[in-house]
């Protein structure tokens, strides 16, 4: 499923003072099966961008094409497309509002039009997916915790069968355990159904863990849409946008300026232990 | 979407109304209310027109930035219009098919479109000159009295001003939820008017939810912050009135007084 | 000096039918023991959950021991006539920005607390300035609450209770809801405070960059009290947080990785510059 931003720009009205443009000639091309992080300041335009990804926003100039169609367009099965791109928001456990967490992840699919074997059969595996046993799904979701909320909307969104998976901070404030739970459920969707991820967030860490390519935004524009290794050698412009790059990465370009022999591309931990370990050589044991 | 609402709203700036006692403001736009309803004949709505225009000078809100407020209500003016248009009985002037115009009807309507244009403008001038905390105190002070009988004055004035504090919070969480749902294909402008009302429930319970946690959150904070009700609280803006409140006073006594005597004289 | 101290504290939550009987019980504190001293940075660590935030809440009276006892500057929670004699010595701010400013000024908000202790107007103007100036907002007093960032949003909160002046502040998971930037605003604030004004804080948290500055870190398990001491000590055991639900610094990660590798590093690297340090020497 191909999705493309053609020039993009979207400008809204701000209380009393003219017009703001949040995003500003946005050229995009989301390729298939790729993992991709999307980091940016807060205001620097990513919740905007996402929106116009299954049509909950349209640009104001511009177009964003999906499969050879322009979603400006009248005839475009709305409903279709948000099943095919699966949109989580932020806090999307504040979403839930059914009986049961089992119902709750049927209201995506029953949307659709599906079959009612069909909406059973995706709930299920939906909730399998993300982790939640069987024993919870009769119980309200008002009753589960945090996390377990935030996995069930998550569910709620995968049993729509979405090609591409895009995700608003799906960890902010879950504790680090909660965190890598969900983020490695997707990576794994990821790797196993060739699932098109695109995934905000605000911890370098995790995206240079996680992702394939990183796109930064920043006032409205794209910087930089290259490979996470590539994209943090430019840790001053980075930090001149209030981003930064992985701790890590600060200690190996620290080394690396102190005249020792590193690698410029270490953006995770095992590299840098690989690396440190190539570095210290034969002094193992001393 | 719900953001884009500029009627009621503060409009920070510097002017002689915006320094002016907010009691003086709500004793004032009350009065102004009662002129607009005492007024007869053109005469009375001159005064009212005159009191107005110097009210808009003074405010110093510039004039575009109001008109845009007004037209939120444009679709309430155009109803009250078109209905006294066609539904007076009188002498007709105008008609076609079914639908008469009389020169009664005529008369109402304008009369009721400069009403509602003219009342709407006045209170909006109050809202615009003074911030909702000034607002709620200033109807705390008014209704003090009160307090004799045991009515719930400060509470009322408290739960004013927080449920001022969250509207704009409320509504951004409603915008939030109907697009969360509307990823999840739910849609909330299809089907007859059953339809419509089960396809509010995914909006309205999350909304009350978060209503419900953000009062509870909050009723936490205040008494983390040795909040106990009225008493022995003291005020970090005491209202006290100037020489210029009573002057204004006088003015509005003088207003109202002018506005009885045209109806009565004329 | 002990300023908080608390003693074998339990806290239950129990939930009632409709008729009021006991339904169910969850023990949120099971057993916690503390003492924290005037002038003390402490954080407290868990994840979600553990009880942190059950905890923090009977520091200023604001949830009540089912069993055990906890002492505010020598005044028992449970004791009604002090309680907001504890409330005005330990103030707290809250996870939600949103959810903890009243007014729709900020300067009305900060002079909120004052004006419930009944203080005098012209020393709530005081309180208000010198508040504001202590956590960078002073120039900021004038403008609606909605207008803010997260973090300034807390920054807020956190000059509303120092004008209360309290000897000491909880700060409720503050950055929880916030951007890095925001998270680096609150945290440096609170920092100051204790540098400066000499306020005893307690930080509760679950992200471990924020805790390598206090003076002393409590880690909660289902309840209870699974590690202390200074964060050097905390971070040595990196295997056991991990099982908590936690994590370490990258920096405590890598060199915990390496050690494990072979390398000569000692335990509990919390900064960089250590590291580097370290990895130098090795080369040497």
């Amino acid at each position: 499923m191909s999705l493309e931003f053609r020039n993009v720009s979207y400008e809204y009205e701000s209380a009393g003072s003219g017009y703001s443009r949040a995003l500003d000639n946005i050229d995009l091309k989301i390729e298939d099966g790729v993992f991709y992080g999307l980091i940016g300041h807060t205001g620097s335009g990513k919740s905007t961008l996402v929106q116009h990804m299954n049509g909950l926003l349209h640009p104001t100039q511009g177009e964003v094409w999906c499969d050879g169609v322009n979603l400006a367009d009248k005839s475009v099965n709305m409903r279709l497309l948000r099943s095919q791109v699966g949109l989580v928001f932020q806090y999307p456990e504040h979403q839930l509002f059914e009986t049961t967490v089992f119902n709750d992840v049927c209201f995506g699919p029953r949307n659709m039009g599906l079959t009612e074997d069909e909406i059973k059969m995706r709930a299920e595996d939906a909730l399998k997916q993300v982790g939640i046993s069987e024993d919870m799904w009769k119980l309200s979701p008002f009753d589960l915790s945090g996390g377990q909320k935030r996995r069930v909307a998550i569910a709620g969104v995968l049993a729509m069968h979405p090609k591409i998976l895009v995700l608003d901070e799906p960890t902010a404030g879950l504790d680090p355990g909660g965190r890598d739970d969900i983020l490695d459920q997707i990576s794994f969707l990821h790797e196993k159904n060739k699932m098109t991820v695109v995934l905000i967030s605000h911890s370098m860490e995790d995206v240079a863990k996680y992702a394939d390519r990183i796109v930064v935004m920043n006032k409205g524009r794209i910087i930089y849409n290259d490979v996470p290794m590539q994209v943090f050698e430019h840790v001053e412009e980075l930090e001149e946008m209030g981003l930064s790059a992985p701790q890590v990465t600060y200690i190996m370009k620290k080394l690396r300026d102190k005249g020792y022999p590193i690698d410029k591309s270490v953006i995770t931990i095992d590299e840098a232990v690989e690396e440190i370990m190539r570095m210290t050589g034969g002094k193992m044991h001393a | 979407m719900l953001k884009d609402i500029t009627l009621g709203q503060y409009y920070q700036t510097d002017s002689i109304l915006h320094r002016s006692d907010p009691r003086v403001k709500l004793t004032g736009t009350l009065i102004y209310i009662v002129v607009l309803f005492v007024a007869q004949n053109i005469w009375g709505y001159a005064l009212a027109a005159v009191f107005l225009a110097v009210m808009i000078a003074l405010s110093k809100v510039p004039v575009k930035f109001m008109l845009k407020g007004m037209r939120s209500i444009a679709f309430l003016i155009t109803l009250t219009v078109v209905f006294n248009l066609f539904m007076t009985p009188g002498e007709v002037i105008w008609s076609f098919y079914k639908l008469k115009i009389t020169a009664e009807g005529l008369k109402m309507a304008a009369r009721m479109a400069i009403r509602l244009i003219f009342l709407i403008m006045g209170s909006n001038i109050m809202t615009l000159t003074t911030t909702p905390g000034e607002l709620t105190d200033g109807l705390e002070s008014l209704l003090s009295p009160f307090k004799v009988f045991h009515a719930p004055v400060h509470e009322i004035a408290m739960m004013m001003s927080i449920a001022l504090r969250f509207i704009p919070i409320l509504m951004e969480e409603t915008d939030k939820i109907m697009k969360a749902q509307m990823a999840r294909g739910a849609s909330f402008d299809e089907g007859n008017i059953i339809e419509r009302a089960k396809s509010l429930v995914p909006l309205l319970v999350p909304l009350f939810v978060s209503a419900f946690r953000r009062a509870s959150d909050l009723a936490l904070a205040m008494e983390a912050r040795c909040y106990r009700g009225g008493d022995k609280r003291t005020r970090m803006k005491p209202l006290r009135y100037k020489v210029s409140d009573y002057v204004a006073y006088g003015v509005l006594i003088m207003l109202l007084a002018a506005s009885i005597a045209l109806r009565i004289c004329l | 000096m002990s300023l908080i101290k608390t003693e074998e504290l339990v806290h239950d939550y129990i939930r009632r039918d409709e008729e009021g009987n006991e339904d169910g019980r969850i023990r949120a504190v099971d057993g916690v023991s503390l003492n924290v001293n005037r002038g003390e940075f402490i954080a407290i660590l868990g994840s979600n959950g553990s009880g942190k935030s059950t905890l923090a809440k009977h520091l200023n009276a604001i949830l009540f021991p089912t069993e055990g006892s906890v002492w505010v500057d020598g005044k028992n929670t449970m004791d009604p006539d002090e309680i907001w004699d504890i409330r005005e010595t330990a103030g707290m701010v809250f996870q939600n920005p949103d959810n903890q400013i009243i007014a729709q000024v900020v300067e009305e908000d900060v002079g909120f607390g004052p004006e419930n202790m009944g203080i005098p107007t012209k020393e709530i103007w005081e309180r208000v300035e010198e508040s504001l100036k202590a956590v960078g907002m002073w120039e900021y007093r004038k403008a609606s609450p909605g207008r803010l960032s997260g973090g300034q949003k807390q920054r807020v909160s956190i000059a509303g209770v120092i004008a209360m002046h309290p000897k000491c502040i909880i700060l409720d998971e503050p950055t929880a809801m916030l951007d890095p930037s925001g998270r680096r605003e609150v945290i440096r604030a609170a920092r100051a405070l204790n540098d400066v004004e000499k306020v005893t804080i307690i930080l509760i948290t679950h992200y471990m960059d924020e805790v390598i500055y206090a003076d002393r870190v409590f880690v909660m398990d289902k309840g209870r009290v699974a590690l202390k001491g200074t964060p050097v000590e905390v971070f040595k055991h990196v295997e056991e947080l991990k099982a908590l639900h936690l994590d370490v610094p990258q920096v405590t990660l890598l060199a915990y990785e390496l050690r494990k590798r072979g390398l000569d590093i000692p335990d509990g690297i919390l900064h960089m510059e250590e590291l580097i340090e370290v990895l130098e020497k090795i080369c040497r």
